[in-house]
């Protein structure tokens, strides 16, 4: 048993080792007409809520994943955002205090806020109050029961709407139900920002959806500009873009390229996973084998 | 055993959820990530810890604190491979939107485990009756359930969901 544990001890703390090198390339925000075109995920869930990450963490794997701006959306709480989301700050990357509205009948990402908003309520009058503090407001994942709630007057009172989403690559309906709303929502605003968010808790990954803005600078406040004003781009997980034809033009490479490093892992990566995960099988199987390995409980070493 | 020996399978424990996080959300083993992972997830072990004092003194026959939490936490055992199988499903592909029903499915396996590991704990470490083990381990099995689905329910806003349920 000792043998089975220094050997799992040295895989892991060799995959730990190899994993420390990382070859990925930090995005830089190119400058068209004018604008800063960042990368952005405005819906992601954080460790004191229903992710795994704590802020700094998310903030790390972000720029790792070539974004620039993320909105840290908990259900219906700000306490990570509001407390932890400054400790560690990452160079290059800002995150949003934010909330996932989650009400009956709807979710929406509030993004820029101070304080939580009341879920009691409709959508114009959550949309209103986190206007009031200076938000964007944005409907997430409006898709099965909770499209419902997306009539016309709700839709004219958002500043965007969730078109890229990975729930629209599980379920076809959805998918449909996404489409259908963005177009509503289009014919009633021309202007609503095309929104692509990971809607990241665990699996998949950060920015796995995300959205393209052309800020003004590289603030919150153009962030939220940006957002306002519609111009921003949807990118899905399979490369495609969502929005104005002519912001979209600009954006398409870099979405495909996304998508393309998502699926390629490097070797040197792939290694470093075999073996952390390797060392890990044997630390569990070599530290708890009375109920494993079939040894009686009060066996020892 | 010493004290500090007692705590090598909490460590564990703490050890196995900072590196399943880590590799769950990022398709990484970075050091770095996995050190903070574990050090914040750690509050896993650490209820757990509480709840195993309290089991423990409530036994008459009060066996060595140490050696008592030491095999207690031998019952994180299919919890701990369950966890390990997940991490193994989450890096064997790209980090893309796929199902997850399966692998959530298989918790059910450590879910009916563990009660019997946790009654064994009971009838050989504390030396309970069966009558009394069961009721113990029912007990400390419906605390840690009751844990787990209170900070769940507060981190997925349940009130709002249960009125849309029930609205529907």
């Amino acid at each position: 048993m000792k043998r089975l544990r220094l050997a799992s001890a040295i895989l892991l703390v060799a995959g730990l080792a190899l994993g420390a090198r990382d070859t990925s390339e930090v995005r830089v925000p190119p400058l068209v007409d004018g604008y800063r075109v960042l990368a952005g995920d405005f819906h992601v869930h954080g460790f004191l809520g229903d992710g795994g990450l704590m802020p700094w963490d998310l903030a790390r794997e972000a720029r790792r994943r070539r974004l620039d701006v993320i909105a840290l959306t908990n259900h219906n709480q700000m306490l990570a955002a509001n407390r932890t989301a400054n400790w560690f700050p990452i160079p290059g990357l800002m995150i949003l205090s934010s909330q996932e509205l989650t009400a009956p009948r709807y979710h929406l990402a509030a993004v820029g806020l101070a304080r939580a908003v009341d879920w009691r309520g409709s959508i114009p009058a959550a949309a209103a109050a986190i206007h009031a503090q200076g938000g964007v407001a944005i409907g997430a994942h409006p898709a099965g029961d909770l499209a419902l709630a997306f009539d016309d007057a709700a839709l004219a009172a958002l500043d965007g709407v969730e078109v890229a989403h990975p729930t629209m690559h599980l379920h076809e309906d959805e998918r449909r139900d996404i489409a259908r709303i963005y177009a509503r929502a289009r014919s009633v605003k021309p202007t609503i920002a095309a929104i692509g968010s990971s809607d990241f808790h665990f699996n998949g990954s950060i920015g796995l959806c995300r959205t393209y803005l052309f800020a003004r600078d590289v603030t919150p406040e153009a962030v939220l500009d940006a957002i306002h004003g519609g111009r921003t781009v949807a990118c899905d997980q399979d490369g495609a873009v969502y929005g104005e034809p002519a912001w979209a033009r600009e954006v398409e490479a870099d979405c495909r390229l996304n998508s393309a490093l998502r699926v390629r892992r490097p070797a040197l990566q792939q290694a470093a996973l075999a073996c952390a995960w390797l060392g890990l099988l044997g630390l569990v199987l070599a530290g708890f084998p009375e109920a494993l390995l079939g040894r009686e409980l009060a066996e020892r070493d | 055993m010493t004290p500090l020996r007692a705590l090598r399978r909490p460590a564990l424990v703490a050890l196995v959820f900072g590196t399943v996080v880590a590799l769950v959300t990022t398709g990484r083993a970075d050091p770095r990530l996995v050190a903070s992972t574990t050090l914040y997830w750690s509050f896993v072990p650490i209820l757990q810890l509480v709840a195993a004092v309290v089991l423990i003194r409530s036994s008459r026959q009060r066996p060595p604190m140490a050696e008592a939490i030491d095999a207690l936490f031998a019952a994180n055992g299919p919890w701990a491979l369950w966890l390990v199988a997940l991490a193994g499903w989450a890096v064997s592909a790209p980090p893309v939107a796929r199902p997850m029903f399966w692998i959530l499915a298989a918790a059910l396996v450590p879910l009916a485990w563990t009660p019997f590991l946790v009654l064994a704990f009971c009838r050989k470490v504390l030396g309970d009756p069966l009558r009394a083990a069961l009721l113990k381990t029912v007990l400390h099995q419906a605390a840690m359930l009751l844990l787990f689905l209170v900070y769940v329910a507060n981190a997925i806003a349940f009130a709002p969901r249960l009125v849309g349920w029930w609205e529907r």
